[in-house]
This record gives structure tokens, sequence and C-alpha cells, in this order.
């Protein structure tokens, strides 16, 4: 039934591309989906190409261990990446008309090697990370269907890859929209009937409050005791808000995410879209986390942790729910797989050698019809599907290490590419040299240091998480590159003409939808509030006063 | 009950700063430029 249900999904995956493939006529249909997506689908795709096995499963694991509490701080503040993410990034991103973040960056600094840069960075940085995810994805699918890692492999690879190279842009929005509904019912659906089934979301808090196996895990600082890998409560927290900022950064830069934009109708879809995906995650990860710890409710000894809410789905749920939720896992996977097997391809063949080329733009005069645009579709594919070999060879031939390359792989944007992003817009002095200087030595940092916690055995206080140190290398690396250097006229010119809002972004039923969006927002947060206050909160307190602790 | 406030607030407060700027840079009557 499990693999009926993932096999299906597929099969539906593969159709929706098919289908959706038979209208991408030229690069932008490919690149952007023709820059016409509404708010639905531009949510679905920022959701589903963030999140992925390492949420249903790493995250989830983590919570089962002990710290819910802990997950719902980091959560709390990376969800905040998207309103900000697009407020400070995103919005100007769309304006440019750019067809992929590197070419943002290049026509902003006027400089065809900060695009080359930019797109080998994405290349090498979201190549690993689709290793990492494949690797994620393959042994989720090998376990549940009883097939050699190496066929699910595959079979995995097939999957996404077939969809992405048909379809391009178009059919990741609708597909990833797809699996976005599908794993937010699994988290919610399947959660919340964890949680019903141990008594209700009050008697579930008083019992995981009591649990001997694991005390104190609903606590702010997470699990006390034994289990309490994590190290102090301070320390705890400190990670937990560093690795929230981190991720804010995440959500807020990296191309998986920021290019979502490049799809969307206009500014305002843009806008909404992230209040979307804030609410829609928000709400996810309270299901999630506390979902996860109370499965400890029916079986506490789940090894490894990772596969909680898989067990949960074999064990607890009635059937019909169980391969839904089993389906969202592999779904939540999927998205993200073929979103960077797609940006992969994007840059190898717009990006990569970009100073080999003339402008390219809208503003530049670029023709989007024509033989030559059905040549470079044709190579844009040829050059996606080279890459797609590539990640199956190193998928095939390199050792799991999911977590910590999916981490590294993630994080790596958000220091390299923040203070170029964010920093440009905001100041006209910002030149192509400080911009250049300052991505290579966050990008350099992150993954020296990242190799030497990981592979070095090097220890790192707790506040000098890689990433962090990375940003700070990068941001010292752009107000050195950018000594003595003098921004380009058309630099200047480009980035003015982002800064100014279009007039048909000025009307007041946009506005007023725009508005609509931020109170649903509101609403969900301030019921979420109310409902920690009353099924968390509260219940928590009585059972740590009624137990004599803390 | 903190992680209870924590997680409600920061993004209602997020959201409350960011509909000034949207406001701002969208409405009729502001200036031009997005600064």
């Amino acid at each position: 039934m499990f693999a009926a249900g993932v096999i299906g999904s597929f099969v539906l995956y593969l159709v929706i591309g098919a289908v959706v493939g038979r209208k991408v006529k030229d690069r932008s249909d490919f690149y952007v989906a023709g820059r016409k997506a509404p708010t639905l689908l531009v949510a679905g795709t920022l959701v589903a190409s963030f999140l992925s096995t390492v949420s249903f499963m790493g995250e989830v694991g983590f919570s089962y261990d002990g710290f819910p509490a802990v997950m719902l701080i980091v959560t709390a503040l990376n969800i905040s990446g998207y309103v900000l993410g697009v407020l400070f990034f995103g919005r100007y991103l769309r304006r440019s008309e750019a067809l992929t973040v590197p070419e943002f960056f290049g026509r902003r600094f006027d400089s065809k090697v900060v695009q080359s840069v930019a797109g080998v960075m994405v290349v090498l940085g979201i190549g690993l990370y689709l290793v990492a995810v494949t690797q994620g994805l393959s042994l989720v699918v090998a376990q549940l269907l009883g097939w050699p890692v190496w066929v699910t492999v595959v079979v995995v690879w097939l999957a996404y890859s077939a969809f992405t190279l048909m379809s391009g842009s178009q059919g990741i929005l609708v597909n990833d929209t797809v699996m976005f509904f599908v794993f937010m019912l699994a988290g919610v659906v399947g959660m919340g009937w964890v949680i019903g089934k141990a008594g209700g979301p009050v008697e579930a808090v008083t019992k995981m409050a009591a649990l001997k196996s694991k005390p104190d895990a609903l606590s702010w600082h997470g699990v006390s005791g034994d289990g309490a890998y994590m190290g102090s409560p301070g320390e705890v927290l400190v990670w937990a808000v560093t690795i929230g900022i981190v991720w804010m950064g995440v959500v807020a830069i990296s191309p998986w995410q920021s290019s979502r934009y490049l799809m969307a109708k206009d500014e305002h879809v843009c806008l909404r879209s992230g209040f979307v995906a804030m609410a829609s995650v928000g709400l996810l990860y309270v299901f999630l986390m506390f979902g996860a710890f109370a499965i400890n409710l029916f079986n506490p000894n789940v090894e490894p942790s990772e596969v909680a809410f898989i067990w949960a789905a074999q064990n607890v749920l009635p059937p019909a729910l169980g391969v839904l939720a089993v389906t969202g896992i592999v779904a939540a996977g999927l998205s993200s797989a073929a979103a960077f097997l797609a940006l992969i391809g994007f840059s190898a063949a717009h990006d990569v050698f970009a100073w080999r080329r003339q402008p390219s733009g809208k503003q530049a005069g670029r023709d989007e019809s024509g033989p030559d645009e059905a040549d470079a579709l044709r190579f844009s594919r040829l050059v996606m599907l080279a890459g797609g070999v590539v990640v199956l060879g190193l998928t095939l031939w390199s050792p799991p290490a999911v977590l910590e390359i999916g981490y590294f792989a993630a994080t790596l944007f958000a220091a390299s590419w923040g203070p170029a992003a964010i920093w440009g817009i905001r100041s006209a002095r910002l030149t192509a040299r400080g911009a250049l200087s300052g991505m290579v030595a966050g990008f350099v940092g992150v993954a020296v240091l990242n190799g030497l916690t990981t592979f070095g055995g090097i220890e790192l206080p707790v506040w000098a998480d890689p990433a962090l140190v990375g940003f700070a290398l990068s941001i010292g690396g752009t107000v050195v590159g950018n000594l003595g250097a003098q921004p380009s006229p058309r630099a200047v010119a480009f980035r003015e003409s982002i800064l100014e809002t279009p007039d048909r972004e000025r009307s007041a039923v946009q506005l007023s939808r725009t508005r609509l969006a931020m109170l649903g927002t509101v609403a969900v947060f301030a019921v979420t509030l109310v409902g920690l206050v009353l099924l968390y909160g509260l219940p928590f307190g009585d059972a740590v006063t009624a137990g004599g602790g803390l | 009950m903190a992680v209870a406030l924590f997680y409600g607030l920061v993004p209602l407060l997020v959201v409350a700063i960011s509909w000034v700027v949207i406001r701002r840079d969208y409405g009729r009557r502001s200036s031009r430029k997005v600064r």
C-alpha cells in the first residue's frame, strides 16, 4: 500500500510535467514560468523548495529526541525570513526581470565575472545539496519499498529529473504546489491524529510533561539529563537563536527561495506569497514538532529518531492517513530536488559562461523568440541533463552524509550572498570588486569551517556557527574589496531603475488584496498564539507545578 | 509559556513592521522611490 502511494505519486508528477511541458516555448517559460505565476503557485513552490526530508525526518527526529519547543524558537525566526526577504531582496529581484539570481548580481554590479562566479557557486553549492537530498530521499523510499538503495537512487533521480527537464519552472510550479498540499495535509492531519490519539492536546501535553525517559522536553531548553546532547540550557538557547537567524537568511536570500519571486506575475504576488509561505510553515511546524514529540507516548525508542514520523505512519495512523504521511515526506524531498536540479541547469547554461556572451535581459534587449531562442532552450535542457547525470553519479558513489552536506550547502548562500544582496540594493557605492570579494570570502569561509568541524574534529563555540562566521567574513571581504573602487555608471543606473516602484504596482485594488494576505497571516498567528497558550503553555505550567519540577 | 508567546508574537511583529513598509512603498500617496 505504501509502495502504491509513493509510485502513484511519482506517476502523477510525471504526467503533470508532461502536460505542462508542452506549453514551454522559450527560456522565459522554462526558467521563470513566463513570469505569470499567481500567489498560490509562488507560495506553494516557496514552501515546497524549502521543506525537504531535513524537515520531515531530521527536524522531526530532533523534536522526538526532546526538543520540540527549541525547534519552535528556531522556526519563529526562520519563517520571518519570508516576509523580510521579499521586502529587502525578493521584490527588487522580480523588478529586475532577470532570468536567474546570478544574472541579477551580474547586472547590479555591471560585471559578467560576478554573474559567472555566482553561477559557479550555485552549481557547486546546490549540486552538493542535491546529492544530499537525493541520498536522503532514496534511503526513505528504499526503506519503505524494500528495494536496493542503488535502484531507488536511479528511480528517484528519474522521477524528479524527467518532469524538471520536460517542463522546467512551469512544471515545478504546478508540481510543487500539489506537493505542498500533500505534505501540509500529511503534517497537519497526520500529526494532529497522533496528538488526538494521545488523548487530545491538553492530555497529550500533560502526559508528555510527565515522560520519565525525556524530562523537561517541553520546556524552552528541551530535554534535561542523559538525553541533553545539546548542552546546557543557555547553550541551547544561543544555538536556537543563532540557527534561527542563519535560516532566516537562507529563506530570504538562497537561490532556491528568492528565485521563486522571478516567476511571480507582479510584485504584489511576491509580497502575498511571502505572507502565505510564512503562515503555512508557521502552522505546519506547530503540528510537526508537538506531534513528533507525542510519538514518544506510543514508542519512546524509535531508532534512529529521524524515522519517527515514518514509524508513526506505519504503526499509529490509520492506513490511508499513513500512506498520505509517507507520500507527503517523499513529496517534500522530491520538490526540493526538482527545484535544485532546475537551478543547477539554469545557472550552468545561463550564468557560468556569462562573460562569453552579450548582455542579456529584457532591459538589455534580449530576444525571446525565433530560432536562436529554440537553440538556447535546447541547450539549457542538455546542460540540465548533463548536470543531473553528474549528480546521479556522485549520489551513487559518495557515502551518505545527508544532514552534514545538506546543512552546509543550505547555509552557504545566506553567508556568502547575504551582504551583496542586501547591501547592493541599499547602497550605490558597492562595486563589483567589493561584491565579488565578499561573496568569495563568505563561500570559502563557510566551506573551510564546515570542513574543519565536520571532518577535522574541530569544535567551535556554539555562537560561532560556520555560517555566522562566514557572514562576518563576507562583510569584511566586501568592505576591503570595495576600498578605492568606483561603481560603473551602468551599475548605478541599474540600481536606480530597480529602486523605483513601477506605477502599475501602485494600485488600490492590488494593495487591498495584499492587505487581505497580511490580515490572513495575522489571523493565523493570533490563533496560533492563543492555541499555544491554552493548549500548551497553561497545561504544561500546571503539569510542572503539580510535578514540583522546574 | 515563554515559547508560546515568542512563537506567536515574533511573526506578528514582523508582519506589522512589513505592513508599514508596504503601505509606504505601494500606497498611492507614497514617494516614487523605494528606499
